[in-house]
């Protein structure tokens, strides 16, 4: 049992289920909003509303009296959809058309949205439906994808991604809505004044004592209308701010998937290390880096991929989603990141010990000698080398020797000796699972210091073969010297210098080539020019600069760098480098007296 | 706005275009009601929908090409008989001599570039 309404349509009167009727009043309104800018508008209209009575007449008889869906269907159908009749409009009309208002079987929104063109298809139609949804030449967009492609293989990737999320184009809807209005200001704006029409006329209806009890079905509060005019303005702003998103994802993806590609196929470098070789210099093993590149590429490439997928669907407005494809994702990323992991712990866990191996080299220079010190060169850089920066310090890999091997330099340190005599310590750290392997590698670690009468030599690089592995290999080299002790460093020191610490506060590049005396507060410089000892002191000349203020009620007493001055009621004295002044104010008398 | 070329579009032109010589030729007989042109036109296969012929009378009966006259029916409401005024016939005569013209220089044209 349904409810029936009786209505007028061109003259002739028809009893009208109201399903139908709301069908068949959607698609007349539709038909008046797609002629609205047309002269005669009213006109065609009438002619239509005629032509559909004499459809829906032929629809009645005797037997059957009532009008259904299925009946207006029909005569729609004979008729054609308001999108169809776009065919004999001149093409400058065809951005004024409306959209239909919400509910309207028929004329659904005709908001452009993305498909795949299959009927200009190269491949399987990518191109040519987003070529359509930009108004643009498909060649460009081609043009663009195999650019792309040359592009490390982004290209395809974007391509596969947008095959999958884009639906084909199958029927006549698809392929009006892939050509529909692009979603711009215009077209926000047209919904908006749309929305507001209707509103209008729904209570113009309402005013007109069109009162039956649909109608009071059908008519929401005025509350809620402002609410839905709202609700499309910022169901506009929505789709706009979310393309602006879309287009940041896809570009910020893209840029970061390459950056991945780069490093996955070893191009480019890290610390001037290529990629290959910083993985081994960690690992010390090939089919590690292979592991480590596949761990990477899923654990990263994944969300870099969906990342760009996402970006596409909302520069589309495309909400479907695929659960499979999520899950996949969420799946192989999960793997990936489960590699790097066991990787990255099996690396670390190799610093987890620390062990330092001490030799101490007791020298023989009489207190009376200086103690020249000098760099030896045992590693100069050859041209196959690479030399990059680990932690804080400089390292070398000779890759031509067989095995490769690691070249890093030593700290060189000056303390006070406990002792006497002059004496070397040389200790050599390296890190492992355990003491035992970390000790292992400490010993590997190859560095020599010598010593000749009153030279003594430090090698300018320690060594150990790249097998071991980097695990914070380190040489620290700690010069002992007893009190009063002169010691020369050569200028071939300067990068071996670690932080020595000295009365003058000098620093260690500008320690060489001078002679310094051990002394009861440190290291003292006993060849720095004035002007040296002055730049390294500044600072704390400049904390010395703060003035001392004495006052009471009769004099003020001021002390600063420039020397002293009081002043009081009668005299005014002043002691400078210039000498001493008094001026006695009463009389005005000046007393200089030069030093 | 910007103006592109897209098959939709000219596939649009070409059949308005037509669709109104069509529509004049066949008023050319005599008086006629839409669906009476309709049914011509569909047997000729020219129309899709009976739809896009009501906004094309219109727009000829207001450019003065068409004039009409109402008639009662028993079938349903009174239908709008059609017929071509002076100004019509010259129309249809002009569009007739072009399109006999195109037709010609387009079947040639695509016949001797015809790809082999």
């Amino acid at each position: 049992m349904n409810k029936t309404l009786t209505i007028n349509l061109a003259g002739l009167v028809f009893n009208i289920e109201e399903n139908a009727y709301q069908l068949l009043k959607d698609y007349l309104l539709a038909i008046k909003n797609q002629f609205n800018n047309e002269e005669g508008c009213d006109e065609i209209v009438a002619d239509i509303e005629a032509r559909m009575a004499e459809l829906l007449k032929a629809k009645t008889h005797a037997s059957k009296q009532v009008l259904v869906d299925e009946d207006i269907h029909t005569a729609i159908n004979i008729m054609g959809k308001p999108t169809d009749f776009e065919d004999t409009f001149t093409e400058e009309k065809q951005h004024n058309t409306t959209t239909a208002q919400p509910g309207n079987n028929y004329y659904k929104s005709k908001t452009r949205r993305v498909f795949r063109d299959a009927d200009n298809k190269m491949l399987g139609g990518v191109c040519s439906g987003i070529a359509s949804y930009f108004e643009t030449d498909p060649l460009w967009i081609r043009l663009a994808l195999i650019i792309l492609f040359f592009g490390f293989g982004t290209g395809l990737l974007l391509y596969i991604i947008l095959w999958i999320i884009i639906p084909e184009a199958k029927t006549t809807a698809e392929k009006l809505e892939m050509r529909g209005d692009p979603i711009d200001i215009n077209t926000i704006s047209q919904t908006v004044k749309d929305e507001a029409e209707q509103l209008k006329n729904r209570a113009q209806d309402f005013a007109n004592g069109v009162k039956s009890e649909f109608h009071y079905q059908r008519n929401y509060g005025i509350g809620n209308k402002i609410a839905n005019f709202f609700y499309n303005l910022f169901r506009g702003l929505f789709k706009v701010i979310s393309k602006i998103f879309g287009a940041l994802f896809v570009l910020f993806g893209t840029l970061l998937f390459v950056a991945l590609l780069l490093i996955l196929f070893n191009i480019g470098k890290i610390e001037s290390l290529s990629v290959n070789e910083f993985i081994y210099s960690f690992t010390g093993q090939d089919f590690s880096i292979f592991w480590f590149k596949t761990g990477l590429a899923m654990c990263v490439g994944i969300p870099l991929c969906m990342f760009v997928y996402k970006g596409l669907k909302l520069i589309f407005g495309i909400y479907t989603s695929y659960l499979w494809l999520n899950l996949s994702a969420g799946a192989l990323w999960f793997v990936g990141l489960s590699i790097c992991l066991c990787l990255s712990l099996n690396i670390l866990t190799d610093f987890s010990d620390e062990t330092q191996l001490k030799k101490q080299i007791d020298t023989h220079v009489s207190n009376k000698d200086t103690l020249y010190v000098k760099a030896g060169n045992t590693y100069q850089k050859a041209d196959m080398d690479v030399d990059f920066e680990l932690g804080n310090d400089h390292w070398f890999i000779n890759n031509t020797a067989q095995p490769a091997i690691w070249w890093g330099k030593p700290r060189v340190k000056i303390i006070t000796s406990e002792n006497d005599s002059v004496s070397v310590l040389i200790v050599r750290t390296a890190s492992g699972k355990q003491k035992t392997e970390a000790s292992l590698r400490a010993k590997n670690i190859n560095y020599t210091a010598a010593q000749q009468d009153s030279v003594l030599v430090l090698n300018n690089y320690f060594s150990f073969l790249s097998k071991d592995k980097y695990r914070n290999q380190g040489v620290d080299v700690l010069i002992k010297l007893p009190k009063n002790k002169i010691i020369y460093l050569d200028n071939n020191l300067k990068k071996l210098l670690y932080d020595v610490e000295n009365v003058n506060g000098i620093y260690d590049a500008e320690m060489c080539g001078k002679y310094w005396m051990m002394t009861a507060n440190g290291l003292t410089c006993l060849s720095c020019t004035k002007e040296e000892l002055r730049n390294n002191n500044k600072e704390e000349e400049e904390e010395s600069n703060h003035p001392i203020n004495v006052n009471d009620s009769s004099t003020n007493v001021h002390i600063d760098k420039n020397g002293i001055e009081v002043h009081s009621k009668k005299a005014h004295v002043k002691i400078s480098s210039d000498g001493i002044k008094i001026i006695k104010k009463n009389n005005f008398d000046t007393i200089t007296t030069a030093e | 706005m910007k103006q592109t070329i897209n098959t939709e579009n000219t596939q649009s032109q070409m059949r308005k275009g037509v669709l109104e010589l069509c529509t004049l030729s066949v008023l050319a007989i005599g008086e006629a009601y839409p669906t009476e042109i309709i049914e011509q036109l569909k047997s000729s296969k020219m129309m899709i929908v009976e739809g896009t012929l009501y906004p094309l009378l219109t727009r000829l009966k207001n450019a003065n090409y068409l004039t009409y006259r109402w008639e009662e029916s028993t079938a349903g409401p009174p239908r709008k008989y059609y017929k071509l005024t002076e100004q019509g016939v010259k129309l249809l005569s002009e569009l007739e001599n072009t399109w006999d013209e195109m037709a010609h220089a387009v079947n040639k044209l695509l016949k001797e570039n015809k790809r082999k």
